[in-house]
């Protein structure tokens, strides 16, 4: 007992003489660390949101006008003298409601360049598109109908929706060569829906009539043979299954061709995951490559993951109407004049080039610096290893959008993306939301 | 009082995590030198009407002004317009955004529903799925938060009465609830939340990560009658691992309306109609 008190007076004592200093500096870092979070939290709850408050009571517009202008600089391959264009967009987009029961919606967006763009599937250089212009009646509140130019937008791929039907020459005027962007001027079809909501999902009927047979596009007219060329029935059921998933079954029957089924759906995986797939099986009908009348899949598939503040997204897909590899390859050597049109067609059918691409798509809000948002994608033909990358910087001030486009294409002198023109295209737009 | 949550990015970003989740307690009984009945309150019955305070148990929409701020400097505002509908899991609840403000992001809106989350973008005429992490339209993410129930997915046990500062900035007695997580819905392993010891209505809450670090602390205060109780119309939302930053969330027009089923799915957001 007595070696015992000793010790441990000792060792309490002598020992640790630097732990003191260490102990009274932790809890000297604790006290600054605990009166700067005061000081913070203190600074935080005096803030008072100022000047939005008046603006905010204004009673909110129910339409949106956005004008953007670009200019374009392109270094071409292969040939082509390099190009360089200014353009400018219009867009218009609201509805308006008459009455209670009943809701118009419309779109519409002008553009125009400066000068012919050979980097763009442009059938025009200026044009006027009316995306949408509908009216929906709530017959109750379950149930709708909607009658006039309706965009009918299907699939929840990013870079190829298989049972997107309505896609095909819907667009006039390409300002931009990614997917994501050319989604924003497509126009719709014109046609009656029936619309009945479910708790649980929904049923909808679509007939869009034929217009007329689908000629040369008109640049200032409403392209309506282009986008009603056949008589066309289009049924989707869609369905929650769980919190966490939900499933859409689609059948399009058009005048010129046999049923084409559709399946799509998406689930939550974890909190930071989502898997999406669609797929469309059935007889290709004026289709860029496919012979007439032979089944031609269709499918999608890809998962979207979030860390932090980036969001990646991976999709695979999959065209059986695309022509192959090895017999476009044939083309650029035999007929180069085709393998443009083949590329060109697909464009304007807003449909994979390759059988099989690999595409990659990643954004960021806050890059960087604040209000500054990342986004792009790298499409890859796994065969042949050609490539499309797509980069986009946008700066947002309050009612401006700054932003900087970089795209290019790389490949083989023989693949899809190796006879692409333009290899590498510069774009500074200046984008204004009223 | 609750507010809906908001949307993605297709086009232009917001802010963060979108649902991170709940918050607020209440309670009631705890706090300073607690009476008979209180004392026998549980901490999870506090905790539920903590939640009350916060959010009517009825359908109902109010307009979200929502600020943020880096060091004292407004960065960004968005006004919305929320919807909420009880959903079927008790304390729980169904929230529709639109998005009024800024121009750029009319149109667009946001479902949460459970962890489905979906965002729909008028441009691309599209609905895409979310996940609880994905981040769209910035501080937009936040607004969910509002109408989550804590009771509904965290376990509470009173910790102890303190004094500290409101949301005014006045020191006050408050009862303070430990609460873990007892769902896999629950956005954050273990939150604090300090009550009034009479009202149950929120004071304070922090929000913590799986190793401890605090995520977020959040102040309600501006208190006001709406829908026939005593509510507060404004959040003010510091990061947990950056202080400067700041969100507030502003509430008002509060309105019971009638939101049916059909509204809270994806289907329904391309007719919901712009103001």
């Amino acid at each position: 007992m007595p070696t015992h008190l000793p010790t441990r007076m000792t060792t309490g004592i002598a020992a640790p003489w630097w732990t003191s200093l260490l102990a009274l500096g932790l809890a000297g870092m604790g006290t600054a660390a605990q009166a700067q979070s005061n000081a913070d939290e203190d600074a935080a709850l005096g803030l008072e949101i100022a000047t939005p408050v008046a603006e905010a009571k204004e009673k909110p517009r129910a339409w949106s006008l956005t004008s953007e202008v670009g200019a374009i600089a392109i270094q071409e391959r292969n040939g082509w003298a390099n190009e360089a264009a200014t353009r400018a967009t219009v867009a218009l987009r609201g509805n308006y409601q008459p009455t209670e029961a009943t809701n118009v919606r419309y779109a519409a967006r002008l553009d125009a360049f400066d000068t012919h763009v050979n980097a763009f599937a442009a059938d025009h250089d200026r044009s006027a598109s009316l995306l949408e212009l509908y009216a929906t009646h709530a017959i109750h509140r379950d149930l709708s109908v909607q009658a006039g130019r309706i965009n009918v937008r299907e699939g929840n791929a990013y870079s190829f929706n298989p049972t997107d039907y309505y896609r095909a020459n819907s667009v006039k005027l390409f300002v931009n060569p990614s997917p994501l962007v050319t989604r924003e001027s497509r126009q719709g079809t014109f046609g009656l829906r029936g619309l009945w909501l479910q708790p649980q999902g929904a049923l909808s009927v679509l007939y869009s009539p034929k217009l007329g047979n689908p000629g040369p596009s008109n640049a200032w007219g409403l392209d309506s043979a282009l986008t009603n060329p056949s008589h066309s029935l289009l049924v989707t059921w869609s369905r929650t299954l769980s919190e966490k998933t939900n499933v859409k079954l689609l059948g399009l029957k058009a005048s010129d061709q046999q049923w084409q089924l559709g399946l799509s759906g998406s689930t939550l995986v974890g909190d930071a995951l989502t898997l999406h797939a669609e797929a469309s099986h059935g007889r290709a009908v004026g289709a860029a490559s496919a012979p007439s009348g032979r089944v031609a899949n269709q499918w999608a598939l890809g998962g979207t993951l979030t860390t932090g503040q980036w969001s990646w997204t991976l999709e695979q897909a999959y065209n059986g109407q695309a022509i192959t590899d090895a017999a476009f390859t044939q083309w650029v050597v035999s007929q180069p004049q085709a393998a443009y049109a083949y590329l060109s067609g697909a464009e304007r059918l807003q449909s994979q080039n390759a059988r099989r691409n690999w595409f990659f798509y990643v954004s960021r809000p806050d890059f960087i610096w604040s209000r500054v948002e990342l986004r792009g994608f790298v499409r890859l033909n796994p065969n042949d290893h050609g490539r499309m990358t797509w980069l986009e910087l946008r700066r947002k001030f309050d009612r401006f959008d700054l932003g900087y486009q970089f795209t290019a294409t790389q490949g083989r002198a023989t693949s899809m993306y190796g006879i692409t023109p333009a290899k590498r295209l510069h774009q500074v737009v200046l984008t204004h939301h009223l | 009082m609750k507010t809906p949550p908001l949307p993605p990015t297709s086009a232009q970003a917001i802010s963060r995590r979108l649902l991170l989740a709940l918050f607020a307690l209440a309670t009631s009984g705890l706090g300073m030198a607690p009476g008979p009945a209180l004392s026998q309150e549980t901490a999870q019955t506090l905790l539920a009407r903590s939640d009350a305070v916060r959010n009517p148990a009825f359908s109902y929409s109010t307009r979200v002004v929502l600020s943020e701020y880096k060091a004292g400097r407004e960065q960004d505002t968005m006004v919305l317009r929320s919807y909420a509908r009880p959903a079927q899991r008790k304390g729980e609840y169904q929230t529709l955004v639109s998005f009024l403000r800024p121009s750029r992001d009319l149109g667009k809106h946001m479902l949460k529903n459970g962890n489905d989350l979906w965002f729909y973008d008028p441009a691309g005429n599209a609905s895409i799925r979310l996940s609880p992490q994905q981040r769209l339209l910035g501080q937009a993410a936040n607004a969910d938060v509002v109408s989550t129930s804590l009771s509904a997915d965290y376990v509470a046990t009173i910790d102890s009465s303190e004094e500290i500062t409101d949301g005014e900035r006045q020191r006050r007695t408050a009862t303070k609830l430990s609460l873990r997580a007892s769902t896999p819905s629950a956005g954050y392993p273990r939150v604090e939340v300090w009550v009034d010891g009479s009202s149950a209505a929120p004071i304070r809450a922090r929000f913590f990560s799986d190793s401890g670090a605090l995520l977020k602390t959040i102040f309600y205060r501006k208190f006001r009658t709406e829908l026939g109780a005593s509510r507060p119309t404004e959040y003010v939302i510091i990061d947990g691992v950056d202080p400067k930053s700041v969100t507030l969330m502003q509430f008002d027009e509060f309105r019971a309306v009638d939101v049916p089923a059909q509204w809270m799915q994806k289907d329904h957001m391309p007719l919901l109609k712009t103001e």
